[in-house]
């Protein structure tokens, strides 16, 4: 029995206690977590020490991890220097330090300074620098929002709708004419200023969407091949040297024509129609045009490519997923029936092989390449056909005994599994490409150009060095 | 309004009467007296009440001591909680010393309610579980169906979701008895269908399954699932009876599957690719940078878990209600609150202006008075509500635990160190988890329930004694609300590799969506009609009862009803029923039961059906012979029934009438100019004629024994149920008939067979001071699918029928193939693309030398438990109480399945087990080691993407058994001395403590078996701690 107010007092304390706690209870939250990191900082009263560094040899971009002591994690106030060249750093725990080794890093030394005072320390070692061919960047930029503008500039400065068909200047290599997005513009990339400039709008030449350049025998006049969906369209213009390739005059008219090439030793110019897949021969002494025969059916859209010799043309189809070799009749000088050299007729695929083993993605603009290793071999035709594969993402290669290989892109497997991407680096490793639809190449210095469309940029293919 | 009319009318007789009385006090005599027990020990907080007169009462002091003001010749109540109740008339006394018995619980005088009424238990034919309420309450879940399990016999039950909100149990009593369209029971609350998962357990005055033709064929075509009935509490008359309850709840998740790190899922994707012949994803030296956590951006190693979940979350709990009353009227008022927490982290910026995190809070009151009109005619009113709110991140739930078995550990990071957040596929429910948990705005769903009856019971003695009639009307609305106030932060992706000068590379994904809003809902209205004729008496040894029932429903679609003018058409039923009781001097029994009953649902001459039943009980112990000899047995009773149920549900409206509707595609007539397309009309649903109800024809034999006044009972159940005439689409018609797949004609063609046992036990026993029972139940049930209509099969086997409902199927693993010699050797197993060393090997169940889809056989059990088991203790000594249940479950098995069991499946969605880590078959020439090639590994060669690939099958090598046994509650209570609490005007306080799903016993060590969640996704159950307090003034 709780008879004094004390007790009592003493037990409504108890009471008032525990109801305080039940509320207590009712005001809990859940407890925040506390993961912290491990601190290690770097002590400038230690020395820094490298132990080893790992791989030995490598080219750009190679991941190079340094092992030591006392470098902190401070990434910011890490630096390393190969072969005297600032190195990317990427991540450092203290005790390794993740970077990427610098272009032209040829010295291979290892240079690691930590913080302002700049206490630095070099690997006894040497890195063994190797160059190697790469896939680059020229020119071009899409904000990472997805945003681009049409430019015009210096290389670095510069932006493209979407780079297309390209064409090297047979008198000044210096000079590179390509079409600007879907038949845009005709734009120039000068490597005497490294600036590009736009030579000619569509609306200029009343074009509605130009499709290929090519230049004739002398050089001095460049051919604009137009594709337009009406009968009696303007089908190839030309721009001459003496005029700056400035005022276009209209030579042809034809359906959805696709193409203008030219014999690399008649000269003769070849055309062609989407809609019927006619092809036409133009003779520019007698200014008449003969329709040959058509190829495939109704819509076929295809781009004729002859070879330096000009004993034969491939013709890459890409709503057919096919490339057709015709061989030149010398006699008649013109071009033979063509028949299927290479891809699954209507299948859109991405296979190495031979004939019609291999698929195709959307075979675009084609390059004949001096393949030295034939020569030495003594075979009959010594040219690789390198053409960019839109659909597949990649810059592929044909043989002249038809096997298709893939040369450069789809590289980078990883994150996911698109094929398409924008990344330089190693051909087939790292490189991808977006819709790559031109190629040229520079026999001279041995450098392809890439029209890069969905990336709208100019890449290049090069031996780094 | 009426009813308000009527409470007026009532109160201005009863309240004024009231005052009058305390107002004459100047004539009233001063009581007082001394309230005992019977070892003379003084009863502290005893009521003393004047009878009759509402709200004039006392309670008891320390020393039992009480002292009133009474008019005299009024009756003085004297109750206090176990005790018989003891009234006295006072003339002129001023002294009245109570000595108060002990009220006895009998189980002969124990009370089930049942369809037609209350019943004393020892009267009954039928199967009944009456569950006392009491055990129920242990539980801390907000829905009175997690606590079935383990508690109930006839009811098997399983817990899917720990989501708040979304966490109930689906039950089956006695089981899955059929493949139709619905298999659940038929919950009356109150006598009206009604929602079981919102009900306040506090309100709950009894909980009874009826499982056996004999109960529940009056409720005709509805009862062949069995049914719940609840009933709520009602007030007692005397003073104002207070009761509170607060409960604080600690959740913590029962187990989460263990995930492998950064640098072993990297290392194991490799290699996936490798040991196929494939290019690795990780290069070397990457693998390094992600061990040493090198480059969080494009090499992170994010364990997604810690991300997303809390340690921890609060569920709360609090509860008040009154009760009492005069003669005259009585009350029973209550109100609840439930907030349950999730599990989610939230972003601290966003916490200020809502929450993401999952959550629910629930309002629930009640109301229920009862006024005697005269002194034959009862009028009870009764008003309940619940609004429910239910919180969630702007993804949802389902998105988030997508996400967390999906999204990889090295991926993507939280966020990029610039601060972007990254997304791949932002569109689907594969995102990163950060961000469905965190960042795209949030979902608020709240229902609203308004349930309203009036009973009026006429007593008709005065016609003929034991005549009585009742009248119940109902009327419900329920609805459903959600505004979706979504939002997408700009996300971005990283390129795979750095660009020349090493920074990174990004690509923005979508811009960012700013919080836009939708809403919608949907909403019915119930309403019921009943009348009841009873008629019980006994002629000398002959007693007999009778008991008809005429009743109606419907409930129709309120809002969002669309175009088609069905949705606006109200389901109905209607039914007749009756039961006829005789007994002969409480020995034998004789009992018939009958519903007559129709849907609206069904065509003209198919709409009503005759269901009968009848019961049979021999009751040993009322014998003459075991009167004399064999006391100590108080009850043996025999029990059989037999009788008809029907399950109206079939999923489909109006199965009787055809759709027919404008084909899509049409025909071009012309030819040129491609403009002359007609479609025509086609039967989009082909009438099936003659569709009705299935039926179950069952069979109960029961025993019910109790011995020695009740120490030791146990009661059990066979039963045997064929359900037949299950609704189905017709497997057998050929593609030659000309009919799609969705407009298969139907009919009540399959059937099915069901038996099992139910039963419970229980044993009491004191020790001392110390009160002993032990309590236990199990409830197992088969069944085999008697008759399906299939199309055909080459074999029987793989023919559902002849197994049970929802069995499992698969291949039978043979284990994994040794060597390629392994592979020449055995039947060809190139269903499924080519095997290698380390693939699993299958058993041509045909003989064919081929492995296909035809060797997939019935393997396991079903994913639903067929066995269902309690057994608990509870002890009182002194002010202490304690109780423990284990439950378990048993006779289920499911498949492990997804991205986590059949690691790169989806390529690199999907996390691995680290359990794949070190139990895996590894190629020697990977490993480097010949013993890594372990044809006996857990799991098979690794391989990358070959979703339905050779060792993505089910076989019994994915096969699981979902069977445990766990420790649920564990209660320990503390009854704060009356002595000392009355002193605060409290007749009894006690805290608790009870600890929910604290240990899980099972084979399966992954996570939780209970959910069966095939791939360890969704919310898992919790494991949970309440500590709580409850108050009676």
């Amino acid at each position: 029995m709780f008879r004094t107010m004390n007790k009592i007092l003493k037990k409504k304390w108890k009471f008032i206690c525990l109801m305080l706690s039940f509320l207590s209870m009712l005001c809990f939250s859940s407890c925040k977590d506390n993961a912290e990191n491990n601190e290690s900082n770097f002590d400038p009263s230690k020395p820094i020490e490298i132990t080893d560094f790992t791989p030995k040899s490598g080219s750009a971009k190679t991941r190079l991890y340094i092992y030591g002591k006392n470098f902190g994690n401070d990434v910011s106030q890490i630096s390393v220097k190969i072969g005297g060249l600032p190195a990317k750093v990427i991540g450092s725990n203290g005790e390794i330090i993740y970077c990427l080794v610098p272009k032209r890093a040829v010295e291979g030394t290892i240079e690691v300074t930590i913080g302002e005072d700049s206490k630095s320390v070099t690997a006894s070692e040497i890195f063994n620098y190797q160059s190697k061919t790469v896939v680059a960047t020229l020119a071009g930029y899409i904000s990472p929002t997805g945003t681009k503008e049409v430019k015009d500039g210096p290389f670095e400065d510069c932006g493209f709708e979407g780079p297309r068909n390209l064409v090297i200047d047979p008198k000044n290599k210096k000079h590179i004419y390509m079409i600007d997005g879907m038949g845009l513009s005709i734009r120039l990339l000068d490597f005497e200023t490294n600036t590009v400039s736009t030579i000619l709008q569509r609306g200029q030449g009343n074009w509605e969407n130009i499709r290929q350049l090519q230049f004739t025998r002398s050089a001095d006049t460049m051919l604009i091949a137009n594709e337009k969906d009406a009968d009696g369209a303007i089908a190839v213009s030309l721009v001459t040297r003496e005029n700056g390739f400035k005022k276009p005059q209209h030579l042809i008219y034809y359906r959805r024509n696709n193409t203008c090439t030219i014999h690399p030793m008649n000269g003769e110019l070849y055309y062609n129609s989407r809609t019927t897949g006619e092809i036409v021969r133009y003779d520019w002494e007698t200014q008449t045009s003969q329709l040959l025969y058509t190829l495939k059916n109704r819509d076929c859209q295809y781009f004729i490519f002859f070879h330096p010799s000009g004993n034969y043309a491939y013709m890459t189809v890409p709503n057919k997923k096919l490339i057709v070799k015709a061989e030149y009749d010398w006699e008649n000088k013109t071009l033979k029936v063509a028949n299927n050299f290479v891809g699954s007729e209507g299948v859109e695929g991405w296979r190495d092989g031979q004939g019609t083993n291999a698929l195709l993605g959307n075979p675009m603009q084609g390059c004949f390449v001096k393949n030295e290793r034939y020569e030495k071999e003594g075979k009959s035709d010594i040219y690789d056909f390198y053409f960019a594969d839109q659909n597949a993402h990649c810059i592929r290669y044909l043989t002249p005994e038809g096997f298709v290989y893939t040369y450069a892109g789809r590289g980078s497997t990883g994150v996911n599994s698109d094929a398409y991407g924008y990344i330089d680096g190693d051909l087939l490793k790292e490189a991808r490409f977006n819709q790559p639809v031109g190629i040229a190449f520079d026999e001279e210095n041995k450098i392809f150009y890439i029209g890069d469309a969905n990336n709208s940029r100019i890449r290049t293919i090069e031996i780094d060095e | 309004m009426r009813y308000l009319t009527i409470f007026i009318i009532l109160f201005s007789f009863v309240l004024p009467n009231g005052f009058a009385q305390n107002g004459n006090a100047s004539t009233a005599l001063e009581v007082t007296g001394i309230v005992t027990d019977k070892n003379n020990e003084p009863l502290i907080g005893a009521n003393v009440i004047v009878k009759d007169i509402p709200g004039l009462g006392v309670i008891t002091d320390i020393e039992g001591r009480y002292k009133i003001k009474i008019e005299p010749y009024n009756r003085l109540v004297f109750s206090y909680l176990g005790f018989k109740s003891e009234e006295v008339l006072v003339k002129t006394e001023t002294v009245i010393n109570v000595i108060m018995q002990e009220a006895e619980s009998s189980l002969l005088e124990e009370v089930v309610i049942t369809g037609t009424g209350a019943q004393k238990k020892i009267n009954l034919t039928g199967a009944v579980t009456a569950v006392d309420v009491g055990v129920l309450k242990s539980s801390p879940s907000a829905s009175i169906t997690n606590a079935l399990a383990g508690n109930v016999a006839g009811v098997l039950a399983r817990q899917t979701s720990g989501q708040p909100g979304n966490n109930t149990s689906e039950f089956w009593i006695r089981g899955i008895s059929t493949f139709g369209a619905s298999n659940s029971a038929l919950v009356l609350v109150d006598g009206f269908e009604r929602n079981l998962d919102e009900i306040n357990v506090e309100d709950v005055e009894s909980f009874q399954v009826l499982k056996d033709a004999s109960e529940t064929a009056i409720y005709g075509s509805r009862g062949a699932n069995g049914v719940v009935l609840v009933t709520t509490k009602h007030g007692k008359p005397g003073k104002i009876n207070i009761n509170t309850k607060i409960e604080t709840i600690y959740n913590t998740l029962i187990k989460l599957p263990k995930y492998a790190d950064g640098y072993d899922y990297a290392t194991m994707l490799n290699e996936a690719r490798i040991t196929r012949n494939q290019t690795p994803v990780y290069a070397e030296d990457e693998l390094l940078a992600i061990k040493y956590g090198l480059d969080p951006d494009i090499l992170p190693n994010v364990n997604w878990q810690d991300v997303i979940l809390r340690d921890a979350a609060m569920s709360y709990r609090a509860n008040v209600n009154m009760d009492g009353g005069g003669a005259n009227a009585r009350y029973f008022v209550s109100v609840s609150y439930v907030e349950d927490q999730g599990m989610y982290k939230t972003d601290k910026s966003i916490e200020k202006n809502y929450s993401t995190n999952a959550s629910t809070q629930r309002y629930n009151y009640r109301m229920n008075a009862d006024m005697d009109i005269t002194k034959f005619t009862l009028l009870r009113i009764g008003i309940s509500g619940m609004l429910k709110k239910v919180n969630d991140s702007g993804k949802g739930t389902s998105a988030i635990w997508n996400s967390l078995t999906g999204q990889n550990p090295v991926q993507m990071p939280i966020t990029y160190s610039n601060g972007y957040i990254p997304g791949f596929n932002v569109n689907s429910i594969r995102d990163n988890p950060w961000v469905a948990a965190t960042q795209t705005g949030y979902k608020q769903t709240w229902s609203n329930e308004v349930q309203t009856n009036a009973t009026l019971e006429q007593n008709l003695d005065f016609v003929t004694k034991g005549l009585k009639f009742i009248a119940k009307m109902g009327f419900d609305t329920y609805n459903d609300n959600y505004i979706n106030k979504i939002k997408e932060p700009e996300r971005w992706t990283a390129e795979r590799y750095r660009d020349d000068n090493g920074e990174i590379v990004f690509k923005r994904v979508n811009a960012e969506v700013l919080m836009t809003q939708t809403s919608g809902g949907t909403g019915d209205r119930r309403e019921f009609f009943e009348t009841e004729l009873h008629y019980n008496r006994g002629f000398g040894d002959h007693h007999t009862g009778t008991t008809l029932k005429y009743n109606q429903d419907s409930k129709v679609q309120t809002y969002n009803l669309g175009s088609d003018l069905k949705n606006s058409i109200p389901y109905r039923h209607q039914g007749l029923a009756g039961r006829f009781t005789y007994d002969w001097k409480r020995r034998y029994y004789v009992n018939f039961n009958f519903g007559y009953t129709g849907s609206e649902n069904f065509e003209k001459n198919n709409r009503f059906g005759f269901f009968p039943a009848y019961s049979l009980a021999w009751n040993i112990s009322e014998e003459q012979f075991v009167q004399n000899k064999l006391n100590w047995l108080e009850m043996l009773k025999l029990r059989y029934s037999w009788g008809r149920v029907g399950n109206d549900d079939v999923g489909t409206r109006f199965p009787y009438m055809y759709t027919i509707s404008e084909s899509l595609t049409g025909y071009q007539w012309a030819d040129f100019d491609f403009s002359r397309s007609y479609s025509g009309m086609s039967y989009s649903a082909v009438a099936s004629s003659g569709i009705t109800w299935e039926i179950a024809t069952k069979h109960d034999v029961g025993i019910d024994v109790s011995i020695f006044e009740g120490k030791f009972s146990i009661t059990a159940d066979y039963f045997n149920e064929k359900r037949t005439g299950i609704f189905m689409t017709r497997g057998s018609l050929p593609w030659i008939v000309g009919l799609n797949s969705g407009d298969t004609p139907k009919a009540n063609v399959g059937s099915v067979l069901s038996q099992g046992m139910d039963g419970n036990f229980s044993f009491k026993q004191e020790i001392g001071n110390l009160n002993l029972t032990i309590r236990g139940n199990a409830t197992y049930s088969k069944n085999e699918i008697l008759e399906k209509d299939e199309g055909f099969k080459d074999f029987s086997y793989l023919y559902e029928e002849g197994y049970r409902v929802n069995q499992a199927r698969g291949l039978i693993a043979l284990g994994l193939f040794e060597d390629w010699d392994d592979i020449r050797n055995s039947p060809e197993q190139t269903s499924w693309g080519s095997v290698w060393p380390g693939d699993i090997k299958y058993k041509d169940v045909d003989g064919n030398g081929v492995i296909n889809d035809n060797d997939k056989v019935a393997i396991g059990a079903t994913t639903q438990p067929n066995l269902i088991y309690g057994l608990g203790a509870s002890a009182q000594w002194a002010n202490w109480d304690f109780n423990i249940l284990f439950q378990g479950s048993g006779k289920s098995s499911f498949f492990l399945s997804g991205g986590i069991a059949h690691p790169f499946s989806r390529g690199q969605w999907g996390n691995v087990l680290q359990d794949v880590v070190n139990n895996r078959w590894i190629s020697r020439d990977i490993s480097g080691d010949p013993t890594t090639e372990n044809p006996n590994a857990t799991y098979p060669r690794l391989e990358y993407e070959n979703i339905n690939g050779n060792n993505r099958q089910t076989s019994t090598f994915w096969l699981r058994d979902g069977s445990y046994l766990r420790l649920k509650t564990l209660e320990l209570g503390y009854t704060v001395p009356r002595n000392f609490v009355s002193k605060f005007k409290i007749n009894k306080m006690r805290v608790y403590f009870i600890g929910t799903n604290i240990l899980t016993f099972s084979k399966f060590k992954l996570w939780d078996p209970e959910a069966a969640q095939t791939d360890g996704g969704g919310y898992p159950l919790s494991k949970s701690l309440t500590l709580g307090l409850t108050v009676n003034l």
